[in-house]
């Protein structure tokens, strides 16, 4: 009797542990915090490890599975990039990459297909990283096709075909695909004129003269994604010149950073700001819900703010795609390659990232998505505002 | 200044590189060991020697034209990005091999060079820096708005990786090779230039130009040529970092990027090659410190928050080097031969 029972509490033990076994997998951060997004890393950082908290806690320990995040930081530059990855890899054998922008894309793209590793990108896609079989994985589209569902709108408000002008930089080739994009954009769409580009510094000191010459053409809209100082010499512009024209901002350098940045709450009261993700905006919006959670249970310290969106919307994204290849290939035999596998056969509600993403698809053609939605937030009396949703991001020819 | 007891009986041994025994001994184990390198370094040692030999041969380029011939070159990294965008045009368009490219690539960027070392014979100081600024700000310019077909434009250009005997270099380890071997040719042969005739005409137009003309050196010439050789050497080091990134964008190669290389060379020691060196790797090195130490240092006070470590540690890498240049602004290399200097010396007073 004695020997049974210890072989049932034997056997009880192998199945206790057995269920509990649990694989550890490492995801790789780069993360910006001395560079210039030094700014938004802190929320951005600060999403993708509560995400990571909750994931882990809730859906990994269910799936035998645990993911770390060590970070790096790169500074935004290539050369940090090309440095560091190597011995990352080495170190933590990593399943996932946590990517910044540009320079980590540009240091890392050629390699990555050989390294098995995917990044995952909070920002916007790109037109020259528009190619099939990239392991450099956007969760958004381009500028082109948010800025581009945001005239979409603006023209249904409009009536009338929206005159616009864009603001922003040949310093990095990122900005220079805004234009590019938005060029491709507007000569296939009778419903939009782009009346000029304004190519200037990253921080510009003045841009009176440019804005001069959109108010005297009449715009009727200027696009401001690059810099919150190009957005704040806009502005300034604007008010010398007496002209009341909107400005459209993207999350990077959104309505909250810009108002900042002029040292008023509600100084850009009637600007726009848009993404193909859910925004900042006051309310209950089930991406709201989740921050909140966030913030009471997993130690989420980072403001209720578009960048911490974005942190928790690239890891929330890469995880389902991992939750995926769990079920695809056994909790004990995920690689980066079986999650980048997932990529094209996956298709995510708005549900699966708790509304921070409308239906993310990915296709053979693009490694982010081109299809799908925008949120449009606008200010006013000093608090963002919801102004659309589900604004359809339009069909652009590459570029 | 030699031991004791060792004196130079003919020109050739009082010019040479290496003047003793022991000199040369270590000097070949630290060759065989750099060699072997992939047998016992890690991952993060390899990337770290790779990067470092990447840099000196730039640094060492800008010791040439700045440091030997006292022309200040405030583009160094725009003349990366000619040999790299060279190589990466010339590697997808025309598939030559890279033992063919990178000399190329050398001179495409050497030509660049050339172009503001002209503008050095008519010009000096400030605006001779404003000048070489003109060479950055030029380079983005230039690769924007040429057709997209010919440089990529603003999508950069992807390069074909070299490739050797059929093998193709994409490892770290044939990485490092490639790096560290083309690094021994090129310091070698900066060694050799110090030496030589022009390097003494270098020194000679850096020291007191109008002493130097009186003395029959062509001045502009010099300068000219200073730029030229300093710009191949950036070259070469854009063809590697070409290889190494196989993916060229203009918005790598930026004046932040010279302004450090400017500080290395300072850091190392202005006019001298294996300041050049000491300065590339002490740089880099703080640099990797501060990137790998601060995961570590987060793991053990994970209240300080992340931002805050990463932030302050890389004001510590600033404190660092303004440390180092307001004890020694003659940089490292000077203090070290002082040193030196001082033990062959002792007992007796040495500065």
């Amino acid at each position: 009797m004695r020997s049974y029972k210890a072989l049932l509490a034997g056997v009880a033990m192998f199945a206790t542990t057995s269920a509990f076994a649990e694989t550890d997998y490492t995801a790789v951060g780069f993360v910006d915090f001395s560079g210039p997004f030094a700014n938004i890393y802190p929320d951005i950082q600060g999403g993708r490890e509560a995400v990571l908290a909750w994931w882990n806690k809730e859906v990994g320990a269910g799936l035998g599975v645990k993911i770390s995040l060590p970070i790096y930081d790169i500074r935004y530059d290539p050369a940090q990039a090309a440095s560091v990855w190597p011995s990352a890899k080495a170190e933590h054998n990593p399943i996932i990459l946590y990517g910044v922008g540009g320079p980590d894309a540009a240091a890392l793209q050629e390699r990555l297909p050989d390294d098995k590793v995917p990044m995952f990108m909070s920002g916007n896609g790109y037109g020259y990283s528009w190619k099939p079989g990239s392991w450099v994985i956007g969760t958004r589209p381009t500028f082109a096709h948010e800025l581009g569902a945001f005239l979409d709108w603006y023209e249904t408000q409009l009536k009338r075909p929206v005159r616009f002008a864009l603001v922003t930089s040949d310093a990095s080739p990122g900005f220079v695909d805004i234009a590019r994009g938005l060029e491709s954009f507007a000569k296939d769409n009778p419903k939009v004129e782009l009346i000029e580009v304004i190519y200037t510094q990253m921080q510009p000191a003045d841009l009176t003269l440019e804005v001069r010459r959109v108010v005297n053409a009449k715009a009727d809209i200027i696009l401001t994604p690059g810099s919150v100082a190009q957005i704040v010499a806009v502005k300034r512009a604007l008010e010398s010149l007496g002209a009341e024209i909107p400005v459209v901002t993207e999350v990077h350098a959104g309505l909250t950073a810009a108002s900042g940045a002029l040292g008023d709450p509600n100084a850009l009261n009637g600007d726009y700001e848009v993404c193909a993700c859910a925004l900042a905006v006051e309310g209950e919006t089930p991406a709201r819900a989740f921050y909140d959670k966030l913030a009471a249970e997993y130690g989420l310290k980072s403001q209720w703010s578009s960048n911490t969106i974005l942190g928790m919307g690239v890891t929330l994204a890469s995880l389902r795609l991992l939750e995926k290849a769990i079920a695809e290939t056994g909790a004990d035999k995920v690689t980066g390659e079986s999650i980048r596998n997932m990529l094209e056969s996956t298709e995510l509600d708005p549900d699966q990232t708790f509304g921070i993403y409308p239906t993310l698809k990915w296709s053979a053609e693009a490694p982010f998505p081109v299809t799908g939605a925008a949120t449009i937030s606008v200010m006013k009396d000093g608090k963002i505002t919801l102004a659309a949703e589900g604004s359809p991001l339009p069909a652009i020819t590459k570029w | 200044m030699d031991p004791a007891g060792r004196f130079a009986t003919s020109y050739d041994q009082d010019s040479a590189l290496v003047r003793t025994r022991a000199q040369a001994v270590t000097l070949v184990l630290f060759l065989i060991l750099l060699m072997l390198g992939p047998l016992f370094l890690n991952a993060k040692l390899m990337s770290y020697v790779t990067l470092v030999c990447i840099t000196t041969i730039a640094v060492v380029g800008l010791q040439i034209t700045t440091g030997m011939a006292g022309q200040v070159n405030l583009g160094q990294a725009s003349m990366i990005g000619v040999g790299g965008y060279a190589t990466a045009f010339l590697s997808t368009t025309y598939s030559l091999p890279f033992y063919v490219v990178m000399p190329i690539a050398g001179l495409a960027a050497a030509a660049y060079g050339a172009l503001f070392g002209v503008s050095a014979a008519r010009v000096k100081g400030f605006y001779l820096a404003l000048t070489t600024i003109a060479a950055q700000m030029i380079f983005p310019f230039v690769i924007l708005n040429l057709p997209s077909s010919w440089l990529g434009g603003p999508n950069g250009l992807r390069v074909i990786p070299a490739e050797i005997f059929g093998h193709r270099m994409i490892s770290d380890t044939s990485l490092y090779l490639l790096c560290v071997t083309t690094c021994i040719v090129m310091v070698y042969g900066a060694f050799g230039l110090a030496r030589s005739r022009y390097g003494r005409a270098f020194e000679a137009v850096r020291d007191d130009e109008l002493a130097a003309g009186m003395t029959g050196l062509n001045v502009v010439w010099l300068k000219t040529l200073s730029f030229l050789i300093g710009a191949f050497f950036a070259g070469i080091a854009g063809s590697l970092t070409a290889y190494q990134l196989r993916f060229v964008s203009y918005d790598q190669f930026t004046l932040f990027s010279s302004i450090w290389l400017l500080a290395m060379v300072v850091i190392g020691g202005i006019g001298s090659i294996t300041g050049a060196i000491v300065g590339a790797v002490l740089v880099i090195g703080l640099q990797d410190l501060v990137t790998m130490s601060a995961p570590t240092m987060l793991s053990l006070a994970p209240s300080l928050g992340s931002s805050f470590v990463f932030a302050s540690i890389n004001v510590l890498l600033g404190a660092a080097i303004a440390v180092v240049l307001i004890f020694e602004p003659r940089g490292l290399m000077y203090r070290w031969s002082a040193l030196k200097a001082m033990y062959r010396r002792w007992p007796f007073a040495a500065r």
